[in-house]
């Protein structure tokens, strides 16, 4: 497994001087090493190959760029956020007013803003998921946060949670369960 | 709940998961070409615009209901976006990947029904 921080794209990469390298994160640093590469027709990087996702998937960067943290770090983002966004939304919240359901009065409370931040967080982690990870597989991933919302609910909201509930959570377990299992086997691989 | 509850709630589930869409084709796409381009930057625009009229419509519903029942509908986007991926994206699917999605849909509206 490759390190953040080193020319990962053959020849194109290695055109980096080592200062080039040495301030960038990974984000600048793919962008800096892509922009140097030739242009490439666009027609061909809209029709992805399952090669080419396949082979990006095994160049990802380790350590604080792995796309697989970048994903618990946004799924964590938006649990907490969710919490602050109920406990904003119920402070503020003026049912009468009709304007009201575009929520936008929701911005009075300043849980609401720190929940804000906490998304654009989540936001950029996953747009940094989405480079490397499929969506088909990135994004029922990240509906963990289904299973977190209600326990999070449960123990800090104090909302009930139903037998029925319960079930629909265990479903949840299973289907993520099922997704998941591929990609450590694939894990182990690398 | 209300007619408008439920359009309010299917306008911010579509604008979700075509922002989904959006971002990641724009994301792709910058893995080869970078970021300063038209494409790119115009894509990632209309994807943040997107989830933006989708978070605030989410704000103006959970004024009204209970976090753990709302919410729970956005897990439809699982299925939506899942096979959205594969046919617009042409993302392998396995029957795998299929079912565990299903599975997530189910247990995500068991929960909203409850």
């Amino acid at each position: 497994m490759e390190r953040v921080g080193k020319p990962r794209h053959g020849t194109e990469g290695q055109r980096l001087s080592e200062r080039e390298v040495s301030e960038s994160n990974p984000w600048t640093y793919c962008a800096s090493s892509f922009r140097l590469s030739t242009v490439r027709d666009i027609s061909t990087s809209l029709d992805m190959t399952t090669e080419t996702r396949e082979k990006r998937m095994q160049n990802r960067p380790s350590d604080f760029g792995n796309p697989w943290l970048q994903l618990g770090l946004s799924v964590a983002c938006v649990f907490v956020s969710e919490l602050l966004l109920k406990r904003g939304a119920s402070e503020v919240a003026a049912p009468d007013d009709g304007f009201s359901w575009t929520g936008i009065n929701g911005l009075a409370s300043p849980l609401v803003w720190w929940a804000i931040l906490l998304i654009i967080g989540s936001f950029v982690s996953w747009l940094y998921v989405l480079r490397y990870i499929p969506l088909s597989l990135a994004y029922p991933l990240s509906r963990v946060v289904d299973i977190l919302v209600p326990l999070g609910c449960w123990i800090f909201l104090g909302e009930l949670i139903s037998a029925l509930r319960w079930c629909g959570i265990a479903l949840v377990v299973i289907g993520l369960a099922l997704v998941a299992k591929p990609i450590a086997k694939m894990e182990e691989r690398l | 709940m209300s007619f408008l509850a439920f359009f309010l709630i299917v306008v911010s589930l579509v604008t979700f998961v075509a922002a989904q869409l959006m971002l990641k084709r724009a994301m792709e796409f910058s893995a080869t070409n970078g970021m300063r381009n038209a494409y790119f930057v115009s894509r990632v625009a209309v994807g943040v615009a997107l989830m933006t009229v989708s978070f605030f419509l989410t704000l103006g519903l959970l004024q009204r209901f209970d976090l753990s029942y709302l919410y729970p509908f956005q897990g439809l986007s699982v299925i939506f976006i899942t096979i959205l991926a594969a046919v617009v994206l042409k993302e392998k699917l396995s029957a795998r990947l299929t079912i565990g999605a299903l599975l997530i849909t189910a247990g995500i509206v068991l929960v909203s029904m409850s």
